[in-house]
């Protein structure tokens, strides 16, 4: 399941050195909505975690796996019905000896964070 | 033993965002379940299930456990529960479609409504990931 264009689209991008920001537009009508939770939409922190791999993707323009998730802190729950749009943010890109790749992800709105994740991925 | 409870009965989510099929074990400090990858899975991608569904089965793990708590030792309504934390994360590798995945989780502690576990994921003897996992409870779900 993708979820670009169907959790989410993107709206903007901006890149300077040593940060890279995407802001997205989050979609209530995404039918995975009616089954977390019936009758109380939350967004699936799983699903915070595979749309940063999404847009990280794009923005190397590689595949990647996921392998080493240090920490993934959900700070706040995403409601489509309260929150409209988010900036997922990606600092400290880092190349590991062992080819991995280690970055910082920030999921917010303005002053508003709702996820902080250090994930390696291969 | 556990075979016969029907796990939509112990969660919150519905399908097709349902990524544990069995509990497979439960006592007082630890508890399993188990999930058979089949292609129809929302995240099962290129034949093996995606990061996220593997992450989101160990959460529903955790859910079915705290369901089972819920219903039949405590006999209240089943409740939301979201991830609050994943720490040291290790994905050895991702399961295949056709294989069945276990995991177990062990309770580390319990305060109020949040619940932190150890988490090991097994194919087989072979373990594919580990990681720690906070789940914190909500309100009552509704009926869906």
């Amino acid at each position: 399941m993708k979820l670009q264009d169907n959790l989410f689209t993107i709206i903007s991008q901006e890149h300077q050195e040593g940060l890279s920001a995407f802001r997205v537009k989050i979609h209530p009508e995404w039918p995975i909505y009616k089954a977390h939770f019936p009758g109380h939409p939350i967004t699936p922190g799983v699903c915070i975690v595979q749309m940063a791999q999404e847009l990280l993707q794009l923005l190397l323009q590689r595949e990647l796996v996921l392998r080493y998730a240090k920490n993934i802190k959900y700070v706040a729950i995403v409601s489509p019905e309260e929150v409209a749009e988010l900036t997922v943010s990606f600092a400290k890109i880092e190349q590991l000896p062992d080819g991995n790749l280690k970055v910082q992800v920030m999921v917010a709105d303005g002053d508003m964070l709702y996820t902080k994740m250090s994930l390696t991925f291969a | 033993m556990f075979t016969n409870i029907n796990l939509l009965e112990l969660l919150p989510q519905r399908p097709p965002f349902v990524m544990v099929d069995c509990l497979t074990d439960y006592n007082e400090t630890q508890s399993s379940c188990s999930l058979t990858v089949r292609p129809d899975n929302v995240f099962c991608d290129d034949g093996r299930l995606a990061s996220a569904g593997l992450i989101e089965h160990i959460a529903q793990t955790c859910a079915a456990r705290l369901g089972y708590y819920n219903k039949y030792v405590v006999k209240t309504g089943i409740r939301l529960g979201f991830i609050g934390e994943v720490k040291d994360l290790d994905i050895v590798r991702l399961p295949r479609e056709g294989e069945t995945i276990e995991t177990t989780v062990t309770v580390v502690q319990e305060i109020f409504d949040v619940t932190l576990v150890k988490a090991v994921v097994r194919v087989g003897e072979e373990t594919i990931a580990t990681t720690n996992l906070k789940i914190a409870q909500g309100e009552e779900a509704k009926e869906g």
